[in-house]
């Protein structure tokens, strides 16, 4: 009975103590503080790829297209339109007063009786040219044509004037004024406008070819009085006018009248992208590509072309291309309304041109000599058109043959990671590249606040390495560089006020040192992955 | 005198066979408290007429003690959920498992050979289990398994919530030597989110770009009856009291169970309960995500814009999924019980249990010694406990009156845990009132006499 009362109370004593030895200090008016995670991320962020076009995108913005040529070469090609000679530049028609007198041959002195001479006369009138041209034909767009007659008889004349060299351009009859002349009103007047008429001045009055000449055909009838005194030399006086005539076409030798060619390439920005080092492209080209709609041939030659460096110094092109006389054909009259391009170029077996390139000039001058018809040419029937033109446009083509030696680059670009790095502690910013370029590239980031003061720097590093170059000119493996850059929290803070950010680059091809230059060919990519690895501090209000 | 301490010494030293509780504590009030039959249907009460009223039990077990999860610096004041201190404390797969059984109504009637018994239960389930690389993801990122593998392949959830409703008989056979149990309920499925059977998962992060690559086998997340509150407001007054009370998620499963007395002081016994499966067909939301290997190398940086809409959409876009609304099935988280019983006297009882929960379909028993006494109209007992080598001892306790009509009962498979409840990864209770009437009818001399009382 005694073991049974004691299990009992020993029993029941233990779940006193179970039961009420309670102990609840450790949540005594503790609270729970605000959720926190903190846990380090290694996480990727992306990726970028640069080809050579992206590499180089500030020339592209200066005007620079970036292509490839036909070898898949990476081509920088700078365009301008150099000038352009509107066919109303070259040439102009000149006001036109030309007259002659014609003799009745009729000699009279008071005859008492009345009677009537008629006569018939038929001669040229010379076209006036400035330049020796020499016309055979034109068709006008506008201006305005005069007759003017007048009348030295003492009698009465009836007459009937002929251009035969105008004719309508609609139904092909020549021109013709008639009137009668009195003693008392001796002239007439007649005008008409030059856009119905086309002028022949290949004809004489006899059907024979001849250049600059109009044919006139004037009837007349002397009316004599009794009275009437008439000396032999006495006659009909016909004045021909054109003024401001602008033509629609002109079959005109022109000879080898010099065309005036001059200009300057001044929008040569993208050089500026290139700081300190060096860029010297193996092979450049400059091609004028000569547009000519004219209906004749042009000569050309340099009388000056140089550079004009950043610094002031002035290099001028020398070689073979400079003196010699380039023919830029014209179209033939077969193929009236169309336009044959010429392109001549300069380059490195003719001309110093890599010199002025590699200068990194800030203009190039170029002063061309352009005349017609050169001694070179073959001879070619000449005409021109309203619409004929040369235009001339300078391409400068540098295939990215080159070699880079630490040329120094910058770019801004925008930056808004306030928010992003707002919940990083300690940050590893990986870089990983994988880079079949053969141009290697020091990277110095530099964030800026809004008054391009330095928050923070991360000093220059080399990033990215150039891939070796195998024996045929291409690349041959891709190289791989991975670089940590390491953050701390104070550092970190500062760069969350940066509003951009500079990339301060410096660029060297494979062997630099050397002097090799390396092919750029267009299937080459740099590409860039960013990762990183941070202590991010997140909490229960999502901060 | 030397029994008790005997005992006493095989209670203490049988803590080390122990791995993790559940209701070991409620199972020892047997035919004292007739909601035991839930553990062990051949349970039979002592008296003639029960009739339970509601009464609530709950139990929640993790890897980590409530310390590990709400954490305290040496100088802290407040505490914190930090996940360096849970990674700390877990194992190579972790549990967290909560039970919560509210008994709604109890009827059961003696009979000369056994007993019937009318139930009413309303019961809910979460089970997650989760691996260490889980948490080891949480506490660190992924900054210690760079060029290494996380794999939460073993992660797990299962939530369940339905009440049953059923009638149990108990019978004697072979003079009262063998009695078996059967429990038969129909069980209404409320609410459920379940991952899919063969869920597996895996992070593996570049060592050189840090990239992702992520593999996701079946990762479906099934779930019934949430959408009345991911949605409630498609949903009119009175939609979720109807479906509550009736809906399509219906099956019947079963509980059974069997004791034989081996000699007059040894007893083996058997239970398996929450045999069955629910179909959910009515309100079921499967959320697909189809099985994939993703690399995630982040966004490309050229335009970008919006960066972090841009990070959120790449990363998105690489799964590809769906919500469908199919019917699925979701076994019962069956349990089995095991247990030998010594009565050293007939008020004196020692008792080895073995317990096993097959929420995941896996054997991982656990273990308990317990000891009991009866003293006049009450028994009480307690419970060792050990769940391993790393975590923490328990020492369960239970009480319970059978004088009638009025029966109040508490069970405990941790009842430290009042006292500093922070070091305990473990909160258990079971406790009730019932109205029981005719004991005295039932009563039968003992079988077994009590050397004590001599």
């Amino acid at each position: 009975m005694f073991k049974s009362k004691t299990k009992s109370i020993l029993l029941l004593g233990g779940l006193a103590v179970f039961t009420l030895g309670c102990n609840l200090d450790y949540f005594a008016e503790a609270q729970l503080e605000e959720f926190t995670w903190n846990p380090t991320v290694a996480l990727p962020i992306g990726e970028i790829s640069y080809n050579v076009g992206d590499l180089f995108r500030d020339i592209s913005d200066a005007g620079v297209d970036i292509g490839s040529n036909a070898n898949d070469v990476v081509t920088l090609t700078y365009q301008e339109e150099l000038q352009s000679q509107s066919a109303n530049g070259f040439i102009e028609i000149s006001d036109q007063s030309i007259s002659e007198k014609r003799s009745a041959g009729i000699n009279v002195n008071n005859p008492g009786v009345a009677s009537q001479v008629s006569k018939t006369d038929v001669f040229p009138l010379i076209w006036n040219t400035s330049f020796g041209e020499e016309y055979d034909s034109v068709a006008f767009s506008s201006g305005t044509l005069q007759i003017e007659m007048s009348s030295d008889l003492d009698a009465n004349v009836d007459f009937t004037l002929i251009l035969r060299s105008f004719e309508n351009n609609s139904t092909r009859v020549p021109y013709s004024v008639s009137g009668t002349l009195t003693t008392a009103n001796p002239s007439a007047s007649f005008s008409d406008d030059l856009v119905k008429y086309i002028a022949d001045f290949s004809r004489d009055e006899n059907g024979n070819p001849v250049k600059n000449t109009l044919v006139v055909e004037l009837t007349y009838q002397v009316n004599i009085s009794p009275t009437s005194s008439i000396q032999a030399t006495d006659g009909l006086n016909v004045a021909l006018n054109i003024r401001q005539p602008q033509f629609d076409e002109a079959y005109v030798f022109v000879g080898q009248r010099p065309l005036d060619v001059s200009f300057e390439l001044v929008n040569l920005e993208f050089f500026d992208a290139f700081g300190t080092g060096t860029i010297d492209f193996a092979a450049p080209v400059f091609r004028f590509a000569f547009d000519n709609s004219f209906g004749f041939p042009l000569g050309i030659t340099f009388n000056e072309m140089a550079a004009v460096t950043q610094q002031g110094q002035i290099i001028n092109l020398t070689g073979s291309a400079v003196n010699q006389v380039n023919v830029i054909e014209g179209p033939t009259v077969g193929n009236i309304g169309t336009s044959l391009e010429t392109v001549f170029e300069l380059n490195n077996t003719n001309s110093n041109l890599a010199d002025l390139v590699n200068s990194k000039p800030a203009k190039v001058i170029v002063d061309v000599n352009a005349f017609a018809n050169p001694n070179e040419a073959p001879t070619q029937y000449n005409y021109m058109l309203n619409e004929s033109e040369l235009r001339i446009t300078g391409f400068l083509e540098m295939p990215m043959i080159v070699n880079i030696n630490q040329l120094a680059g910058s770019q801004q670009v925008d930056l808004d990671i306030a928010n992003t790095l707002e919940q990083a502690n300690n940050l590893i910013l990986r870089i990983i590249t994988e880079n079949n370029l053969p141009l290697g590239g020091n990277v110095e980031l530099a964030f800026l606040d809004n008054n391009d003061n330095e928050l923070y720097v991360i000093s220059e590093r080399a990033f990215f390495d150039a891939a070796p170059v195998g024996s045929d000119g291409r690349t041959s493996s891709s190289v791989t560089k991975i670089v940590d850059v390491t953050l701390a929290s104070e550092q970190i803070r500062q760069i969350e006020n940066a509003v951009r950010i500079e990339v301060r680059t410096r660029l060297s091809t494979t062997n630099a040192g050397t002097g090799q230059a390396v092919t750029f060919f267009s299937d080459y990519e740099l590409k860039i992955k960013l990762a990183a690895q941070a202590d991010v501090n997140i909490n229960s209000n999502g901060n | 005198m030397k029994k008790l301490v005997l005992s006493m010494l095989v209670v203490v030293a049988s803590v080390q066979l122990a791995k993790s509780q559940a209701f070991f504590s409620l199972y020892q009030l047997r035919d004292i408290v007739p909601q035991a039959q839930g553990l062990q249907p051949a349970f039979i009460p002592n008296n003639s007429f029960t009739f339970g009223l509601p009464t609530f039990g709950a139990i929640s077990e993790s890897q980590f003690t409530l310390q590990d999860l709400l954490s305290k610096g040496p100088n802290d004041f407040n505490f914190k959920i930090d996940f360096d201190v849970l990674q700390a404390a877990s194992k190579d797969v972790n549990d967290v498992s909560t039970q919560l059984v509210t008994n709604l109504l109890y009827m059961g009637l003696k009979t000369k050979r056994g007993g019937y018994s009318f139930f009413v239960n309303a019961r809910a389930t979460v089970d997650f289990r989760y691996d260490e690389d889980f948490i080891e993801f949480l506490a660190n990122g992924n900054s210690n398994n760079i060029g290494a593998e996380i794999n939460i392949s073993n992660s797990r959830l299962s939530f369940n919530s339905y009440h049953e409703v059923g009638i149990g008989h108990a019978r004697t056979f072979l003079d009262k030597r063998l009695t078996v149990g059967v429990r038969a309920k129909m069980v209404t499925g409320l609410f459920n989110a379940t991952t899919k059977e063969g869920l597996s998962g895996s992070l593996y992060t570049d060592p050189d770009d840090f990239s992702w690559t992520i593999s996701t086998k079946n990762a479906t997340v099934n779930t019934a009856g949430l959408d009345y509150f991911l949605n409630s407001d498609d949903y009119e007054d009175g939609d979720l009291t109807d479906y509550l009370m009736k809906n399509e998620n219906t099956t019947f499963a079963f509980d059974i169970g069997a004791k034989f007395k081996v000699t007059n002081k040894i007893t083996v016994e058997a239970a398996m309960n929450d045999i069955g499966s629910i179909e959910w067909k009515e309100k079921t939301i499967n959320y697909n995500s189809y099985d994939t290997t993703v690399t995630i190398s982040g966004v490309q940086l050229r335009g970008l814009d919006a960066s972090s809409d841009v990070f959120k959409d790449s990363i998105q876009n690489k799964f590809r999924g769906d919500e469908t609304n199919l019917a699925y099935k979701t076994k019962l988280a069956k349990r089995t019980f095991l247990a030998v019983a010594y009565y050293f006297t007939p008020k004196d009882r020692v008792t080895l249990m073995a317990f096993n929960n097959h929420v995941f379909d896996e054997i991982d028993p656990s273990y308990a010694l317990a000891y009991n006494h009866s003293v006049n109209k009450f028994v009480f007992g307690l419970v060792g406990s050990y769940r391993g080598p790393d975590n923490e001892v328990n020492i369960g306790a239970n009480i319970a009156s059978d004088i009638g009509p009025v029966q109040l009962y508490l069970a405990a498979d941790n009842a430290l845990i009042t006292n500093r409840p922070e070091r305990f990864s473990k909160i258990d209770f079971r406790f009730g009132l019932n109205l029981m009437f005719g004991y005295k009818r039932w009563k039968a001399p003992s079988e077994v006499v009590d050397l004590d009382d001599l």
